[in-house]
């Protein structure tokens, strides 16, 4: 009698202690399920925001050069003149940087035909001439706007009187 | 139960050290963004304040020509006076064939450095011919030009002619008048003409209304005269130029200033 009570006693303790046994494994395999899907969300989104502040950081970093390279460039139309065919601009560089001709206004008008000088390179201190066929017909006596733009957007202007 | 309490505690433990981890990544991610930007705008801020200087510089740049001629070998002379405060380099000496139209334009490179109250003759390999007119354009590594026509349109030309009258020594921090004449060489007066003055003294000024400057100008009067007073108060005593300037032309005179007491 003593002895069955003690088996019913032990396999009462046996299934307690295996119930136990399945919640606990179940536990640790959803604490790990959850520290990984944590760890991933946490990784996406640290490198989302990595790449975020790197596109930033770049863009950040062209503006600030493009900046400091503008402010940094300086031009003046020295002469112009006009042989009857093709205008000739000369212009000093008297900044620190090289710049590039980019576009030339002529009375507000795009010059689209260039002979030479767009686009060369010019040292500090250098002087550019830039020849193009003027988009406008060149009146004796009448006065025009002419307007330089470097790649970088620096400009400078001059009235020049035909 | 003892069980259950060992695994929580391990998983606190292995969610901080992640919690962590991230935070550790997102302050070096912050740092690093903050140091990168602020350097960028430090180097920004030091090249707006470099170019800033410069342009202060370019607006400080004042020089004129004493003197245009040609050689006997029909080479360009140009005798340059830099009346500013800061040292002007010349890069360019541009000369434009006026005779012709449209103009022949040519640039020689030069490298001329003029210290501030200095005069300098620059002797070029330009040809001119003494029967044709020129504009000539001398350019600053600046980027301020200055223009003159060869020959010097009249009535200055040759005839021009300044002088300065007043005494050659002065004393400690009094004014002392000085006239200054512009005539022809036969003594016509030019009246109504632009005269620039300018004193080089360490404390040598021009009265200038109620105050006073290192520099002046104006007109001359009915009788091509123009007055101006002058005063230096250097404790020990100091020599200076003052420079008249007109028409393209410039005068100079050395005045002493004697010691404070003397």
């Amino acid at each position: 009698m003593g002895n069955l009570k003690a088996i019913k006693v032990s396999q009462k303790l046996f299934k307690v202690r295996f119930v136990r046994d399945k919640r606990a494994s179940s536990e640790i395999i959803g604490s790990l399920m959850l520290l990984l899907a944590i760890s991933t969300a946490g990784v996406i989104l640290y490198s989302f925001s990595i790449d975020y502040f790197s596109s930033s950081i770049d863009a950040f970093r062209v503006e600030s050069e493009l900046d400091s390279g503008k402010i940094q460039e300086r031009l003046i139309i020295t002469a112009v003149w006009y042989d009857g065919n093709l205008m000739n601009i000369t212009i000093l560089n008297y900044g620190k940087i090289e710049w590039k001709i980019d576009q030339v206004y002529f009375n507000h008008i795009q010059v689209s035909s260039f002979i030479s000088g767009r686009g060369v390179a010019v040292g500090p201190k250098e002087l550019i001439s830039v020849k193009f066929t003027p988009p406008v017909s060149i009146v004796a006596g009448n006065t025009y706007e002419i307007v330089v733009v470097t790649e970088r957007g620096s400009k400078n202007a001059i009235y020049w009187e035909a | 139960m003892r069980f259950i309490g060992k695994l929580k505690r391990d998983k606190r433990a292995v969610g901080s050290i992640i919690g962590a981890t991230f935070i550790f990544l997102i302050l070096t991610s912050g740092i690093f963004y903050y140091v990168l930007t602020t350097a960028l705008q430090r180097k920004y801020a030091e090249k707006a304040s470099e170019m800033e200087e410069f342009d202060w510089e370019r607006s400080r740049e004042k020089i004129i020509v004493y003197r245009l001629t040609v050689t006997e070998d029909n080479k360009l002379q140009i005798t340059l006076v830099n009346l500013g405060s800061v040292q002007v380099e010349i890069i360019w000496i541009g000369v434009f064939d006026t005779s012709t139209d449209p103009p022949t334009q040519q640039y020689y490179n030069v490298q001329v450095a003029i210290p501030p109250a200095a005069n300098q003759t620059i002797t070029t390999n330009i040809f001119i011919d003494p029967y044709k007119t020129y504009e000539i354009q001398i350019i600053t590594a600046r980027g301020n030009i200055i223009e003159y026509n060869y020959p010097i349109p009249e009535p200055w030309g040759s005839r021009a002619y300044i002088t300065i009258e007043g005494p050659d020594t002065i004393n400690y921090n009094q004014w002392t008048t000085y006239t200054i004449r512009v005539t022809s060489v036969t003594g016509d007066p030019f009246p109504y003409v632009f005269v620039y003055c300018y004193v080089s003294g360490s404390t040598a000024k021009i009265k200038v209304g109620w105050g006073s400057s290192t520099f002046s100008y104006g007109l001359t009067d009915s009788n091509g005269e123009r007055t101006i007073q002058i005063k230096s108060k250097t404790r020990n005593g100091e020599y200076f130029m003052l420079y008249v300037s007109s028409g393209g032309f410039l005068l100079q005179k050395i005045i002493y200033q004697k010691p404070k007491g003397g």
